[in-house]
């Protein structure tokens, strides 16, 4: 005999069931106050994309306007997706001038994020002068060169002198930095890790260093632990990764002030795990607008 | 040198309802003390926290403590099931320390983990001393991502030795035919130790569930150039103890009893040592929650051992580890 | 109303877990107005003998006065260790409204007989079968977790990958759970994952731009779902009330948020 204790009787389940109608049917274009309004909560808060990423097509920007009025998303930090290339002049200069266009086509909501390869010093150096003057705000490094490579160093005095966020991606998962090398899954021996960052800003206290991705499929509990004594690393928590306790745990290690709102065109993600997190209303703010807007400012770069 | 009245001991320690049903233990001759000169007992290898792999009975610092109580364990030295599988060992720690806490103060005895693998190991280490004031650390080669011939390994044994602390080294959790079918455990070697201790006299090492691990000529070697102690969680067959401690040289012929048939066997199968093993090595382990407390209480009594030997194993040699 | 398809209670071994007790559960059920949620023993994926998962979360359930009318229990059961069959029949009895069943974990492929064995006595049975594409990114896996990682030759499974059992079962109700690597199935298929008797929870990384799927599936396709407590509570919540009127109307939005999942449970 079945044990009825979580099964619906009939009568049950019509009630639901009507409840849930006369929710919808009670005016055929109202709703009533919801006990949670998940909406209400997430446009409560400004918006500061640090990590968005276009491949520039009309489709490709149409959806990234539409995620950002959806959000709430007021200015969004756009480069070019990594590429398995190997980053010539030419190939960062047509990466650059992509960003640009689209830069030129809404100006009101993306702004610009450059890209070069320290292999080719003379040209980046050019790049670099070239995109800042006009308008760009930070970069958008790859994998082609570790951040703690020397090839780099000219240029990491060069965006500290001018207190600019050098942002490069960066993973850290198995297969990659070493730590447990038990698959190799790939990625170039040139990626960035967590400890090749916090070489590089030991190395440059002066300067400020932006870790992609927190929620990017890497190992985030390894990331924040090695950032923890660097206060001149900053990480976004953008990716498709949004798994509980990511935003607490990075709060804890981090700090609420080293923390930025980044996508990486995972909006859904990037956003509902904020806002399911422990912080408090003001540090929310802090990591969706403050933080970022307080680093561009010191580079003469922020918003409004 | 007096022999313990099994019995009496048994009684105490087991309590009365599993003595009745102990069978083949000499009745000895009944102490004219009470069940209170009974020995007390430090379990060196426990274990708190949720076994992914079983529901334990007894999981957990409530319900271990109590169990162990009850058998005159005094004191018990954990470790935290989490610390194979986790990455974040911190958290590992702190939540150990927080679950001995739930029994009563100084009953559980905190052993926390280091993973060499990770970058920040020696603060990790220095955690285990300094904040959490732990008498000693556990690790785990075949579940963690490293083992003795991590290039960090001599340097972390020097800093444990440095720190006055115990290092447990745990050979095994489970026996490899009950492994989860996705959840492989590695295979190493202990072997590395005999030479590495060689530049650290001092080190306080206890091997934990080592058995399988350890060969008779790496027992021999271990036994005769290191102060390595070991355990008794793993120790099996019939007077396996008194097998130990006796050595090969000494086995009488046992006759077996196999699915009805006898056979005689000149040596204890099983047995690694070719030379005894000193009773002062020895400490008493029962992995419990993992095995029932009472099979490592039982071994006890199934070998012939003096008082003097089984005091030490029992307790004395366990207490000069964390004292000395 | 709310009605989650997708959680657990229970322990993982390769992480802590925060909200994982029954208790933290319900309490996240209030603050977010979820009324009701489907749920699993995390336990149980580990265990070869699932069953005394399952009696765990049973006897919790009917333990924490406030449960019995909030949570519904799903078994996790394992058709390549002995004794599945009584097990499935003790947890149809005690109310259990459906199974979730983990291959990789137990070690077996879902078009494996015994597989397709249980999954038919749930459809005699009433019982709802959940499909758990996977249960953590392997990109962060722990080293002893499932062999399959991606970017290597034995890359993470896919809704490919139970594709044989759907076909050979098609007519069991089924939850797809926490779908990540993708939505692409071999043409034959995808009219086959387009019938009512199969529902996507919201959980999913997969679940990219929610316009775009209401227009493929229909919203009678998805169901809200967390995936907690391994992943945040509100994607899948997000994931609905981020869609504009011209998306999906306040009537489709109810669907998801609770009414396609009575459907199934009734």
């Amino acid at each position: 005999m079945k044990d009825r204790n979580f099964r619906w009787s009939r009568r049950d389940f019509a009630k639901s069931l009507i409840a849930s109608s006369l929710l919808v049917s009670s005016g055929w274009n109202s709703k009533p106050e919801p006990r949670f309004d998940l909406m209400k909560e997430v446009l409560r808060y400004r918006k500061l994309d640090a990590y968005a990423t276009s491949v520039f097509t009309p489709a490709s920007i149409a959806q990234h306007l539409d995620y950002a009025d959806r959000f709430g998303i007021a200015k969004m930090f756009v480069a070019n997706p990594m590429h398995q290339i190997r980053l010539t002049p030419e190939e960062f200069r047509d990466h650059n001038n992509k960003v640009l266009a689209a830069v030129k086509q809404h100006p009101d909501r993306f702004i610009g994020h450059f890209t070069f390869n320290p292999q080719y010093p003379k040209e980046s150096m050019e790049e670099i002068d070239r995109c800042l003057d006009a308008g760009m705000t930070g970069t958008r490094l790859y994998q082609q060169v570790k951040i703690n490579d020397p090839l780099y160093f000219p240029f990491i005095e060069k965006l500290a002198s001018r207190n600019i966020l050098i942002f490069m991606h960066g993973e850290c998962q198995m297969g990659v930095g070493g730590y447990k090398m038990k698959y190799d899954v790939k990625k170039v021996p040139t990626i960035s890790t967590p400890d090749d960052f916090a070489e590089a800003a030991r190395r440059f206290p002066e300067a400020m260093f932006q870790f992609a991705h927190l929620g990017g499929g890497s190992d985030w509990e390894c990331m924040c632990k090695t950032f923890e004594p660097y206060p001149n690393i900053f990480i976004d928590t953008g990716g498709s990764n949004n798994e509980e306790n990511m935003i607490d745990f990075a709060l804890k290690h981090l700090g609420e002030d080293r923390l930025l709102f980044g996508s990486d065109n995972s909006f859904y993600q990037s956003i509902g795990k904020i806002i399911a997190s422990g912080l408090t209303d003001r540090q929310k703010e802090k990591l969706f607008y403050g933080n970022y807007q307080r680093i561009l400012k010191k580079g003469g770069f922020h918003v409004d | 040198m007096k022999k313990i009245n099994r019995r009496d001991f048994c009684t105490a320690a087991l309590g009365t309802a599993l003595v009745t049903q102990v069978s083949g233990l000499s009745a000895g001759t009944p102490l004219t003390t009470g069940k209170e000169d009974a020995p007390f007992i430090i379990d060196t290898n426990v274990s708190l926290g949720n076994w992914p792999f079983r529901t334990l009975k007894y999981a957990g610092a409530e319900k271990l403590g109590a169990k162990l109580k009850k058998h005159r364990i005094t004191q018990a030295w954990a470790g935290h099931f989490d610390a194979l599988f986790h990455k974040n060992i911190d958290a590992v720690n702190e939540a150990l320390v927080n679950e001995c806490n739930r029994f009563e103060k100084g009953f559980f005895q905190p052993f926390g983990t280091v993973n060499l693998a990770w970058p920040d190991w020696e603060e990790t280490l220095r955690r285990c001393h300094e904040n959490y004031k732990m008498k000693g650390v556990r690790i785990y080669p075949s579940y963690q991502t490293f083992n003795l011939t991590h290039p960090d390994f001599p340097r972390f044994l020097s800093e444990v030795t440095r720190r006055k602390m115990i290092l447990q080294i745990v050979g095994d959790m489970d026996d490899s035919r009950n492994f989860h079918p996705i959840v492989n455990p590695r295979d190493y070697s202990l072997a590395p130790l005999v030479d590495m201790l060689q530049n650290e006299p001092n080190a306080r090492v206890h091997l934990l569930y080592w058995n399988v691990r350890v060969s008779a000529k790496l027992l021999d070697d271990l036994m005769a150039k290191t102060r390595v102690m070991l355990d008794t969680a793993r120790i099996e067959s019939a007077g396996g103890v008194e097998a130990l401690l006796e050595g090969n040289q000494n086995q009488r012929d046992r006759v077996f009893s196999f699915g009805g048939m006898e056979q005689t066997i000149s040596e204890i199968p099983w047995s690694r040592a070719a030379k005894p093993v000193p009773a002062d090595r020895l400490t008493f382990g029962s992995h419990a929650p993992f095995f029932p407390v009472e099979n490592n209480l039982l071994k006890l009594f199934e070998s012939e051992l003096t008082l003097e030997q089984t005091r030490a194993i029992m307790e004395a040699n366990a207490r000069k580890l964390i004292t000395t | 109303m709310w009605i989650d398809i997708n959680a657990y209670t229970g322990h993982w071994p390769y992480k802590e877990l925060q909200h994982n007790t029954l208790e933290a559960l319900l309490k996240r059920m209030d603050r977010f107005a979820v009324d009701k949620s489907v749920v699993a023993s995390l336990n149980g994926i580990h265990y070869k003998n699932t069953q005394t998962a399952n009696d765990s979360l049973l006897g919790e359930i009917r333990q924490h006065r406030l449960s019995k009318d909030r949570i519904i229990p799903f078994a996790v059961i394992n058709p390549s260790y002995p004794g599945w069959e009584l097990d499935l029949k003790k947890c149809a009895e005690a109310g259990f409204r459906g199974v979730r069943i983990y291959p990789q974990y137990h070690d077996y492929l879902p078009e494996d007989p015994a597989c397709l064995e249980l999954v038919k006595k749930c459809k005699e049975l009433g019982m709802i079968v959940g499909l758990t594409i996977r249960m953590v990114d392997s990109r962060q896996r722990s080293w002893l977790d499932l062999p399959q990682v991606a970017g290597t030759a034995m890359g993470e499974w896919t809704l490919k990958n139970f594709m044989p059992l759907i076909r050979a079962v098609p007519d069991a109700p089924y939850f797809i759970l926490n779908i990540a690597n993708g939505l692409v199935v071999d043409a034959a298929d995808s009219d086959l994952l387009k019938k009512e008797n199969i529902l996507f929870d919201t959980s999913g990384r997969s679940l990219s731009f929610m316009p775009d799927l209401i227009s493929q599936y229909g919203a009678g396709k998805f169901a809200f779902g967390t995936h907690s407590p391994i992943l945040d509570y509100l994607t899948g919540m997000l994931r609905i009330e981020s869609l504009r009127s011209g998306e999906a109307s306040e009537h489709d939005k109810e669907r998801m948020r609770s009414g396609n999942a009575l459907r199934f449970l009734s």
